[in-house]
């Protein structure tokens, strides 16, 4: 069993049929939508939260076709499937103990570009260190650009020191990870001065891992490191100076925007013209808004009596759709019950 | 008169043109309208680059590919052209908002032809006054061409928009009727033409029939371990990519990688730059790779599979021997290979017989939209729809009429049958006896040559004095994450 029949069927487990593989799919793969992250929360596997980028849904399908074919899993009604004994008893007996690091969930909305903005600052210090000014830099991304040239030392003097300080802090973290070779997979995975990064099939063939594998040790470090800087910057100074700037992190690029603009006041209407979205895009905003900004007011849209209703109707129904929340509260719209939920958290 | 060659040293840090660049700049700086035509790797950029600095006003380059525009883009900004922005579609509107504030003070603003279609940039790029208008790719606007992007028809009514600046159109490969196409839609006015030669005198080019598709797999793993790198070996398909770079590590030849569309972006990259630092000595790829790398140094390029035209073929052979020295083009060929360069033709561009069904009862701009984004067409078939539509005007009135799908129909078969017989050419090409560099350089509408040495399969030619040794292979055994980390940082 490769990693990824692991992890399919570890969720299957924790979602024990009450959601359609569909559902799943939407989970691993990162879709954003409320149904997608309260779902990861509620069933416990917010680790896997789109860490399956990668996947379209016939890469998907073929994973639960195997688990199927093993007997790892059943299909209950059509498309919904929960785990079997069996797939209880190869989940005991097989074990992917970096995966415990994943946090798919927490570091979502940033991890991209963190590690973009890491590997581009990796390499252009490490050449500069050699007195190689001029070299061919891995990562395009214009923004991930941006960020280094903003922290990035200007003397020599303080990049040397920068650099020291870097290395501390990896060293630090690799030796509180315990796991050599997953260390030494993400150090061959950044650029340095001389030697360009590999591509995961390449660090699949120097570490004779499967490729799905030799993603997930990187992925799984690359959450650890994050996890840890997030909860004590102050011991990281260098890696968490890579990490977006200003109060509303975690928060995509276009939602922060659109954040913005209404912390300068702007009415929804106007931030509707103004940056022209569509309007389902701006409500996606204001849900992702009251989901990762804790102090974010929503009584504008939603009075506190309408909030208590969805609280209610939200712990009497087992079944926790929007559409089932929807049918007992039909006064409401969707975006009411969307904000409710994604500010009161499923948990 | 300034010293072009002493700007060129200043701002490029070349010490002297190329052929034909400096002539081409001139006229650009004298205002008036040119057509280049100059084969890959002769250096076309530098001519509306240098034009730009000398003319101290905003350059608009147009270009059709984003990962191109990419390319050009970082390039000039780390040469020091701060003030470089570039515009498509991966910008949010805020970014795109903000370069368009900053246009008049900008020095070389790339854009997507379709995204030139915007009226708020056309607004700002008229204010901006522009010096210049190049048109990179400018065989783009011929169906005539290889590669047809219907949004180029538009660009000369944008460039009269934005106070009709001198247009300087640029392209490797034009034959004579493409040429009299860029000249008529782009609308030149008596433009100075400047058509550099096809031939690459360096490149050797070799046709290689197989009996059995085992024998031409025989040949390309001979090939592969005689052949000195470095290399590039062009496939149809993504999975052809992989499997011949497999079949070459396991043949020893270690230091291989593929590059294909379907990698993520940032693998792609990485692969990308290995080999422009000599980290490998072959990559196996499809025509994803090579756009805009620039890695002087390629002594082979094998064509495992067919490429769908001749100008593609030209392009991606001209991506070796660009530092002069010999490196020669060898095309392995089975009947059978024809296959997915027909198929690739028939999926560019949509079946007329679906338009019908795709369209029937649409009205509105966002409907259409809609159903081409439904309709899983390929990319270049959903623009050409787009194009088409936008332009008849046919959703203004009542609906995309009967009429319209017969006139829409009528363009799409003749385009087909024009890539076919394209094809064709390519085909006879290869299966021709003569001097293959003669019969390439009059397929281009160019006499032909004669070349002693090194010429072509036809001519005469031994394949033994492009073999050696690859360079001993630096010890590829991995480090400690400890000795990794040092070797980073320290």
């Amino acid at each position: 069993m490769n990693v990824y029949d692991y992890m399919l069927l570890d969720c299957f487990q924790n979602m024990n049929g009450a959601r359609s593989a569909q559902g799943l799919f939407h989970i691993v793969s990162g879709k954003r939508t409320a149904q997608s992250l309260a779902d990861a929360q509620l069933f416990n596997i917010g680790k896997y939260y789109g860490v399956l980028t990668n996947f379209n849904k016939e890469r998907f399908d073929e994973i639960t076709g195997v688990l199927e074919s093993e007997n790892w899993i059943e299909e209950q009604s059509p498309g919904t499937y929960y785990c079997t004994a069996d797939g209880k008893d190869i989940l005991k007996e097989v074990s992917f103990p970096f995966l415990d690091h994943l946090a798919g969930l927490a570091h979502w909305s940033y991890e991209k570009s963190f590690w973009l903005t890491l590997a581009l600052y990796v390499q252009s210090l490490s050449n500069v260190l050699n007195n190689h000014s001029r070299f061919l830099p891995v990562v395009s991304d214009a923004r991930a650009a941006a960020a280094v040239k903003a922290v990035f030392p200007r003397d020599s003097a303080s990049r040397k020191m920068a650099s020291e300080r870097l290395h501390k802090e990896f060293e630090h973290l690799f030796e509180m990870y315990r796991d050599d070779r997953a260390a030494s997979l993400f150090l061959q995975r950044l650029t340095r001065h001389e030697r360009i990064g590999s591509t995961f099939e390449q660090l699949a063939g120097l570490y004779s891992v499967p490729e799905p594998e030799a993603r997930m040790l990187f992925r799984s470090m690359l959450h650890y490191i994050l996890s840890c800087i997030k909860e004590n910057p102050a011991a990281y100074p260098e890696l968490s100076k890579l990490l977006p700037t200003g109060e509303a992190v975690s928060l995509t690029i276009s939602a922060r925007a659109t954040y913005k603009l209404l912390a300068e006041g702007q009415t929804l209407e106007e931030i509707e013209r103004n940056r022209r979205l569509k309007k389902s895009t701006l409500e996606d905003h204001l849900v992702e808004i009251a989901r990762s900004v804790p102090d974010f007011d929503i009584s504008p849209y939603i009075t506190e009596s309408e909030r208590q209703l969805i609280s209610r109707i939200c712990s009497k129904l087992k079944d926790k759709r929007l559409k089932a929340i929807k049918d007992e509260a039909s006064s409401l719209s969707y975006l009411k019950i969307r904000l409710a939920i994604a500010k009161e958290g499923w948990g | 008169m300034v010293n072009l060659e002493k700007e060129l040293q200043r701002h490029f840090g070349f010490d002297s043109f190329r052929h034909g660049q400096k002539e081409i700049i001139c006229d650009v700086l004298n205002g008036q309208d040119v057509l280049a035509v100059l084969p890959t790797g002769t250096g076309k950029s530098i001519c509306y680059q240098l034009s730009g600095v000398m003319l101290n006003k905003p350059v608009v380059i147009v270009s059709p590919l984003l990962s191109l525009m990419e390319d050009q883009t970082e390039q000039l900004k780390r040469m020091g052209f701060k003030r470089t922005v570039a515009f498509n579609s991966s910008l949010l509107y805020e970014e795109k908002r903000e370069q368009m504030d900053r246009l008049a003070t900008s020095q070389f603003i790339f854009v997507s032809p379709e995204m030139l279609q915007n009226k708020s940039l056309i607004l700002s790029l008229k204010k901006a006054d522009v010096g210049l208008f190049a048109v990179d790719e400018a065989h783009c606007v011929s169906q005539w061409g290889h590669e047809f992007r219907p949004h180029y028809l538009s660009l000369a009514e944008i460039r009269r928009e934005i106070g009709n600046p001198p247009c300087l159109a640029l392209t490797a490969t034009a034959g004579k009727k493409v040429q009299d196409d860029i000249v008529k839609y782009l609308c030149l006015k008596e433009p100075s033409k400047h058509i550099g030669t096809m031939n690459r005198s360096n490149i050797a080019l070799v046709a290689e029939t197989a009996a059995t598709l085992d024998e031409k797999q025989e040949r390309l793993q001979d090939l592969i371990m005689m052949l000195k790198g470095p290399g590039i070996i062009y496939t149809s398909t993504r999975n052809m990519a992989e499997w011949v770079c497999h079949a070459a590590k396991e043949a020893g030849k270690k230091r291989t990688a593929f590059y294909h569309g379907g990698m993520e972006h940032h693998d792609r990259m990485l692969v990308q730059k290995q080999f422009l630092e000599g980290q490998l000595d072959l990559i196996c790829c499809t025509n994803a790779f090579g756009m805009g790398i620039n890695k002087s140094d390629v002594r082979y390029v094998i064509h495992y599979q067919l490429p769908s035209s001749i100008e593609a073929y030209v392009q991606e052979i001209g991506r070796a021997g660009r530092d002069g020295m010999p490196a020669v083009a060898i095309l392995l060929y089975h009947p059978l290979d024809e296959e997915i360069p027909f198929h690739f033709i028939e999926m560019e561009l949509p079946d007329p017989l679906r338009l019908p069904a795709i369209f029937g009862g649409c009205t509105t701009k966002d409907e259409m939209k809609e159903r081409i984004e439904g309709a899983f067409l390929a990319e270049t078939a959903a623009r050409f729809l787009e194009f088409y539509i936008e332009r008849d005007e046919a959703l203004k009135s009542k609906g995309l009429s009967g009429d319209f799908f017969t006139r829409l129909s009528s363009r799409i078969e003749s385009r087909k049958k024009y890539k076919h017989e394209q094809f064709r050419k390519l085909i006879n090409w290869i299966r021709l006896h003569s001097c293959k560099r003669t019969a390439l350089l009059n397929l281009f509408d160019e006499a032909g040559v004669m070349q002693d040495d090194r010429c072509c399969g036809s001519c005469g030619i031994s394949l033994s004095s492009y073999a050696g040794q690859e360079e001993a292979e630096a010890d590829a055994s991995l480090l400690d994450w400890r000795e990794e980390l040092r070797l980073m940082l320290l």
